[in-house]
């Protein structure tokens, strides 16, 4: 590697630990567990995390997706989207945010469609 | 253009083209949009280096325009080309600046690649959950730009043609 070939690395590091300080908010330290659905940026439900619940999020344009909570986590259960990312994205739980790849987030890009779990301060 | 370059240009694109249809079979991170091997971009550094700007940038096009009629859909062309787009520009500038080797341009266009896809997923879904996914995409361009810029400093020392883009009278 030549000695600028250097300054592009550390540039990219350095832009890799600025985007996780921003945009990597770890979870609250106390409060209660709730998952957040959003659609097309618009918040579309909160829900209590910890117990069975089948959330349908039907869209005009027939976009389709179905989001299960269950007693330890929650996932994406199916959706009508071409690329099944948010299927593959697997389940969202209160241990594993810190590690997942994508934290406390399922994103499904095609159906503008997010869900995150969150944990919210008690008033 | 003369027939050599014509010729030369045809393989350039269907390699580029394969490699594209080769990774999408090879899941790195399942779930992941983003993440991928970026092989056909050693076709790109390649054609940076040999031949020139025009050449590169409908290169680029071809590639982008083909692969998302074949493999990807619109709206896949759609962030190919802004990554195509961003990451050429910037692997352009840093190759015609002395003292940046392959390896530094080809991590300089995976990060540009990943940043312009960040940016138009951050127009299609305002969520921060685009954001979010910046972080990662950035970590594996580091690592799939080191591995493409390593592949094509050894095929640009296998095949040291230079300027036949403009040429006739090379012999390849």
């Amino acid at each position: 590697m030549k000695k600028r070939d250097w300054w592009v690395l550390i540039a990219v590091v350095v832009l890799i630990a600025a985007s996780f300080l921003l945009f990597r908010k770890p979870l609250h330290a106390s409060g209660a567990y709730i998952v957040v659905i959003s659609l097309d940026g618009e918040e579309y439900g909160r829900y209590p995390f910890g117990s069975e619940q089948e959330i349908v999020i039907a869209q005009e344009n027939g976009k389709h997706n179905v989001v299960q909570l269950s007693r330890h986590g929650v996932h994406m259960e199916s959706a009508n989207c071409k690329n099944q990312n948010c299927v593959q994205q697997g389940e969202v739980t209160p241990e594993n945010t810190a590690n997942r790849a994508l934290g406390g987030w399922i994103i499904c890009l095609p159906n503008r469609v997010t869900v995150e779990l969150i944990r919210e301060e008690l008033p | 253009m003369n027939v050599r370059a014509v010729a030369r240009f045809g393989i350039l694109a269907s390699v580029a083209l394969a490699l594209g249809w080769l990774e999408s079979c090879i899941p790195i991170a399942a779930g992941m949009p983003g993440i991928k091997l970026g092989l056909a971009n050693t076709i790109l550094l390649y054609t940076v280096y040999y031949t020139d700007t025009k050449g590169t940038v409908c290169l680029m096009l071809t590639k982008v325009l083909l692969s998302g009629l074949l493999f990807s859909g619109l709206s896949g062309m759609l962030y190919s080309l802004a990554g195509g787009v961003f990451s050429i520009i910037l692997m352009l500038l840093l190759h015609k600046t002395k003292g940046f080797g392959v390896i530094g341009v080809s991590i300089a266009g995976a990060a540009a690649h990943n940043i312009a896809q960040i940016t138009v997923a951050c127009f299609i879904v305002e969520s921060r959950a685009v954001l979010a996914y910046l972080p990662v995409l950035l970590i594996s361009a580091v690592l799939t730009g080191l591995l493409t810029g390593v592949i094509a400093k050894y095929v640009m020392k296998a095949l040291p043609v230079k300027n036949t883009h403009s040429s006739s009278e090379n012999k390849v």
